[in-house]
């Protein structure tokens, strides 16, 4: 499965994009070009979640790390570089899109957000857990868009609920609340005789 | 140590080694194994949490690593054509002419400030400046364009200064130095004077005494480092500092392929190298690099004189070593890391200098 072999292929160290980030702040346009490879693909993929035409998402990228490096001799250190991206690019691609739509949009609202979760099924063969695993992957796709946004942020970027906090403009207790509330409707679309089954599983 | 056996699925679910675990990026295979052996009852809580997971997968865009190549490249391009553009607006350009590269007495020099050296020393230095000399009356150059701006000076020198820069100094210089205040950027072109050339940066000044060098100083940066690239540099602090031994300034000189860095913690100067060395003589390489059997000092005598940077070694143990290999034109510090490797040395930079640790060769 594509999907899996993307995942395989491991992200950036933090300490190493840190260094990468004080070597872009002294002027060195090819640390930041760096950066840019390295984070490309999470980059890309956040984009299109936030808007599906790829060439503007390619083009939003394109003009960030510009902007980037305009202003490298005064940006400040960041806590973590890979967050702060996703949050520029959000930024950038919700003001490029109150343009084209007229209408304004901001971190806090109500924009679409895009997402298809599509359960990994690595090493999963047992008829019934396929089907609980579609369950799953249903329920997951009912939820409303900022719980869809929450978890994608959480299991497919990997944020910290910090950075997530930060990305979504909210605060930290209304994200564990929102986090809370998903999981438990999730929780709802396949609790039913599961247990017994699960204990066989491991038995076996 | 957190309490896992007490913890409910979407406890699991939303801990970070867990996730870790069930997505295959964790290192603690064996502790969820043992857990598991230890905690039967948690199974089920721990089932459903790698179930929830595993459906919070998303599938990953089509991207292949060429299209990210060429969008890295097409962004190396652009801001490449903006500095050129900028530049080419100036018809002397100056430090892109091969010659000014090695023969130029002082070619680059690069200091970075930090916000409280400009903050605390350059206000009070312009407090007492202004006191002595009753409003001396500065000029001052900002550059808030993307692009270089091009000044000279009243003595002929002249300044190409970069983007988000500022530059104070003397409409007319008077007195016994010529003396210019720099936050950001600079490139000099410095005309030969008896009186010498001052870049004040805060707490630490570069002395020069003519022709080229670029000083570096934004507010942004925790330390100062001055880079040196040709000629003969003299960095000091201008704080005195008391001593046991009396109050004494601190002040190192530079010569080509030595920096200083001035640590704001510590406060004081220390003398490193340059981050990239270059070749200050090339025609000191006769051999293009290639080593037959050459012994590891002839070789080491031979990096000494094109990169004008001291080694220290001891020429007894280093006596049997002999290198077969051929270089060409990797940085300085990957042809040591190389002649370490053949001959089981090591080195350090301490002091401006290289220093060679070796146990000798069969």
């Amino acid at each position: 499965m594509k999907a899996d072999l993307e995942r395989m292929k491991p992200r950036p160290k933090d300490k190493d994009t840190q260094q990468l980030w004080r070597d872009y702040r002294t002027g060195d346009s090819h640390a930041l070009a760096q950066l840019m490879q390295v984070h490309y693909t999470d980059l890309f993929h956040w984009g299109m979640r936030l808007c599906s035409e790829r060439e503007l998402v390619k083009d939003c990228i394109q003009e960030l790390f510009i902007s980037l490096w305009q202003v490298h001799a005064t940006i400040s250190e960041v806590e973590n570089v890979r967050a702060y991206l996703l949050k520029a690019l959000k930024t950038r691609l919700l003001r490029e899109l109150s343009k084209k739509h007229n209408q304004l949009y901001e971190l806090s609202d109500e924009y679409d957000f895009n997402v298809v979760f599509s359960a990994d099924m690595r090493m999963i063969e047992d008829e019934y857990e396929v089907y609980q695993l579609k369950q799953l992957e249903k329920g997951l796709g009912e939820l409303p868009q900022r719980q869809q946004e929450l978890i994608y942020l959480r299991f497919y970027q990997n944020l910290s609920y910090d950075q997530i906090a930060e990305n979504m403009q909210i605060g930290r207790q209304s994200l564990y609340n929102l986090l809370q509330k998903a999981l438990t409707s999730l929780r709802k679309h396949w609790q039913v005789g599961l247990n017994g089954l699960f204990l066989l599983l491991w038995v076996r | 140590m957190k309490k896992y056996e007490e913890y409910t699925t979407l406890d699991f679910v939303k801990d970070d080694a867990f996730r870790d675990w069930v997505q295959g990026n964790g290192r603690d295979e064996g502790f969820w194994m043992h857990f598991l052996q230890q905690y039967p009852e948690k199974r089920a809580d721990i089932r459903q949490a790698e179930f929830l997971i595993r459906a919070m997968n998303v599938e990953s865009e089509s991207l292949s690593e060429k299209e990210i190549r060429n969008e890295v490249n097409r962004f190396l391009e652009k801001i490449n054509t903006v500095a050129e553009k900028s530049v080419s607006e100036f018809p002397r350009r100056w430090w892109q002419r091969p010659v000014y590269q090695f023969a130029a007495a002082i070619s680059i020099l690069i200091i970075a400030i930090s916000s409280w050296l400009l903050n605390d020393s350059t206000k009070k230095y312009f407090a007492v400046e202004t006191k002595n000399e009753v409003k001396s009356s500065l000029a001052e150059a900002v550059n808030d364009t993307e692009g270089p701006l091009m000044l000279t000076l009243d003595d002929g020198s002249s300044v190409r200064l970069s983007p988000h820069s500022r530059l104070k100094y003397a409409p007319k210089f008077t007195g016994e130095a010529r003396q210019v205040f720099l936050t950001g950027e600079a490139h000099f072109e410095v005309v030969k004077k008896t009186q010498p050339f001052l870049v004040q940066t805060g707490n630490v000044t570069t002395k020069v005494l003519g022709t080229s060098f670029v000083v570096r100083a934004y507010e942004a940066d925790r330390r100062v480092t001055v880079q040196v690239r040709s000629g003969k540099v003299s960095v000091y602090t201008n704080e005195k500092q008391n001593t046991a031994s009396g109050t004494t300034t601190k002040g190192v000189i530079l010569t080509a392929n030595q920096a200083a860095v001035f640590e704001e913690k510590e406060r004081q100067l220390s003398k490193t190298l340059v981050v990239q060395p270059i070749l200050l003589r090339p025609e000191v390489i006769v051999n293009q690099f290639e080593y037959d059997e050459t012994p590891l000092s002839q070789v080491i005598k031979q990096l000494e004189q094109a990169y004008g940077i001291h080694f220290q070694f001891d020429n007894e143990v280093l006596k049997n070593c002999k290198i077969t290999a051929t270089l060409s034109n990797e940085s300085l510090y990957d042809k040591l890391n190389l002649l370490c490797k053949i001959t089981g040395a090591t080195y350090e930079i301490v002091d401006g200098q290289i220093i060679i640790d070796a146990q000798g060769c069969q």
